[in-house]
């Protein structure tokens, strides 16, 4: 444990995911990516994390899928959505109703992605998930 | 003119006429020509009731030729075996030579090849200088198809008139075989705005003047193939407008099988055509949401890592050379232009559901004038506003519907940058729908262009996206409503919204 907020950003496009990637390290987040649903599982299986950052749609198991499998690991465990389809409101709530703590629309400017995601965390009680 | 003596032009006629040639020399050749060529059939016959003269017309009307016609005993080959029918005539012709004057009858002769001619006769008594009768002048006019059209309106009349009072959806004629009408329901009539008799009209009168012809022939030629014609074809009301139809033509069959007509069932298809249309537009739109969502969601992508990767640049801004910030600052502001583009593109193909709550429609534009204020090029314009009080509410979403109505006001501001008149205008059209109506006097609409408004990324604007109108279009689409635009070019546009009424005011609840 470094101190820093570990979390997880679950994304297909890999060159989204190396943004985010980057963004989040240069912000003094701990930060791991997992191309999709598959790998991001056994991710989630080895390593703690205090937050998921998960694209909403993406090929072979869609964002809802990915994240009520990881609901049923670790319940406590905060995922915020990530969407291209900033209205995209049936899968926005499927997600909220799944248990998503909040979404992102990645149209916003780099610096509101970091702010919301930041404000989303701060209405959640801060505490690393445990196995 | 031919006389039974030899055959060419005799004086008999002069004998006819002595008044008139000495007075005017040059009129008699005239008028013999014309009895000569006449369509009706001159006969002049003696007292003994013998043919003297007769015109060219006999050949046409009789089918026998004048040499046979003098040759033989011309009543017993005008009246065949008929006695009664001769008798009938000859009673007529001594009648006219007792009272010395002319009598009117109508009578039918057998033709050579045994059909029989329905004539209007008018008989004239020819008298010398004392008044004493020298023979009669008979004047005949074929009245043949007329008797027949009119045999056949009242048998129409007879079998159809029922049928034709009940059917009203459908327009129903029946022809003769000369394709004369002889028998229309109400139904035709208000569909083709006939407000006289039409009875014994052509039926070509359906059709465009210039295709009547062809499509009569073509229905024939369908109805002896294939037993009816049935087709989408154009039609004239009364006075000339046009209207898409359903026609169905089938041969009318008398109780003997024998064919004695037809008829022409239409169907007035405007309102179908219309339903379809808005059909293939909505299927359209709908392609063009799908396709706008993929572009968008193919565009996302790559421009957030554009536009990222440019903000974490320049969150190094401090270390990075001027020349370098000026590149970034460019591609920032084009890859945010994309990004207006790709919002309003999700914007336009989002599946919102629409929120069902009652809205008073206006109330929501009642904001709009505010709105359209934020925009300073707009001070030239002057608004009007109309709005019918206690109006029907809508089901719907304020937000969207205003968004709509925002639009569109936009729309028409910017078609009068140098001033004009917008006027807004709320009713109810047939208790059922409310009416959102923009009227600006602007630019207007090219004809062209009518057909594109709605269409995703078609504009006539410098930097417009396209996109506004589709946006408005699904929204008003999503309330079960329609947008109706009218325009005349350097006059202005009016934009109609119409949205399904939802509760009524007071007034109107019974």
């Amino acid at each position: 444990m470094d101190g820093k907020i570990k979390i997880l950003v679950i994304d297909d496009e890999v060159d989204a995911l190396e943004l985010f990637k980057d963004l989040f390290t240069k912000k003094g987040y701990a930060v791991e990516c997992a191309p999709g649903g598959i790998e991001a599982l056994e991710i989630v299986d080895k390593m703690l994390f205090d937050a998921v950052l998960l694209d909403i749609r993406m090929p072979v198991m869609n964002g809802i899928e990915v994240l009520t499998k990881i609901k049923q690991k670790k319940p406590n465990l905060p995922v915020v959505m990530l969407t291209a389809y900033g209205y995209d409101d049936t899968l926005i709530n499927k997600a909220l109703e799944q248990g998503a703590t909040g979404y992102i629309s990645k149209n916003f400017p780099l610096a509101q992605i970091v702010y919301t995601f930041q404000t989303l965390l701060s209405t959640i009680p801060t505490k690393r998930e445990e196995d | 003119m031919v006389c039974g003596s030899s055959l060419v032009s005799d004086t008999i006629v002069s004998k006819i006429f002595t008044k008139k040639r000495q007075s005017d020399g040059y009129l008699f050749p005239i008028m013999e020509k014309s009895i000569e060529e006449a369509s009706m059939l001159f006969l002049y016959l003696d007292l003994n009731l013998k043919l003297v003269m007769c015109n060219k017309a006999l050949e046409e009307i009789t089918g026998y030729t004048r040499k046979e016609v003098f040759k033989g005993d011309w009543q017993k080959l005008f009246f065949g075996k008929n006695s009664s029918r001769r008798e009938m005539f000859k009673a007529v012709l001594t009648s006219c030579f007792l009272n010395a004057r002319g009598h009117a009858y109508e009578g039918s002769i057998i033709r050579k090849d045994g059909t029989e001619r329905a004539l209007s006769w008018s008989n004239t008594v020819i008298t010398d200088l004392s008044g004493k009768p020298q023979g009669i002048f008979c004047i005949a006019t074929d009245v043949t198809e007329y008797k027949f059209a009119t045999n056949d309106v009242v048998a129409c009349s007879e079998r159809l008139k029922d049928i034709f009072v009940s059917i009203k959806d459908y327009a129903l004629i029946a022809t003769n075989l000369a394709n004369r009408i002889t028998y229309y329901g109400s139904s035709a009539a208000t569909l083709f705005d006939w407000k006289s008799d039409m009875i014994l009209k052509d039926i070509s009168i359906l059709f465009p003047a210039d295709q009547g012809a062809s499509i009569i022939s073509k229905i024939k030629r369908k109805i002896t193939s294939k037993g009816s014609f049935e087709e989408e074809l154009t039609l004239l009301r009364l006075h000339g407008n046009a209207f898409p139809s359903m026609l169905l033509v089938s041969a009318l069959v008398s109780a003997d099988n024998k064919a004695s007509g037809y008829l022409y069932i239409i169907r007035d298809i405007a309102e179908q055509k219309k339903i379809e249309a808005q059909m293939i537009k909505n299927e359209k739109m709908a392609a063009m949401g799908q396709l706008a969502a993929g572009v968008a969601h193919e565009i996302n992508n790559p421009l957030l890592v554009i536009l990222g990767r440019i903000d974490m640049l320049a969150m190094d801004d401090e270390k990075l050379p001027p020349t370098v910030k000026k590149t970034i600052d460019i591609v920032t502001a084009q890859a945010k232009r994309m990004r207006v583009i790709v919002d309003r593109l999700l914007l336009y193909s989002r599946k919102k559901p629409v929120s069902k709550n009652v809205v008073d429609v206006n109330e929501i534009l009642q904001t709009i004038p505010p709105l359209v204020a934020y925009y300073p090029e707009f001070y030239k314009i002057t608004w009007k506003e109309d709005l019918e009080k206690g109006l029907g509410k809508v089901k719907g979403d304020f937000n969207q519907l205003q968004e709509v109505f925002l639009n569109i006001a936009i729309n028409a501001c910017q078609a009068m940058i140098d001033g004009g008149t917008l006027t807004i205008s709320s009713f109810l059209q047939d208790k059922e729908f409310v009416n959102i109506r923009f009227q600006d006097t602007g630019s207007g609409v090219k004809k062209d262009d009518m057909g594109k408004l709605f269409l995703p990324f078609f504009t006539t604007k410098d930097t417009g996206t396209g996109l506004g109108l589709p946006l408005c279009y699904s929204i008003v689409q999503a309330h079960s409503g329609v947008i109706e635009v009218d325009s005349e070019l350097d006059k202005g546009a009016t934009f109609t919204v119409k949205l399904p009424a939802y509760i009524l005011k007071e007034s109107l609840k019974d």
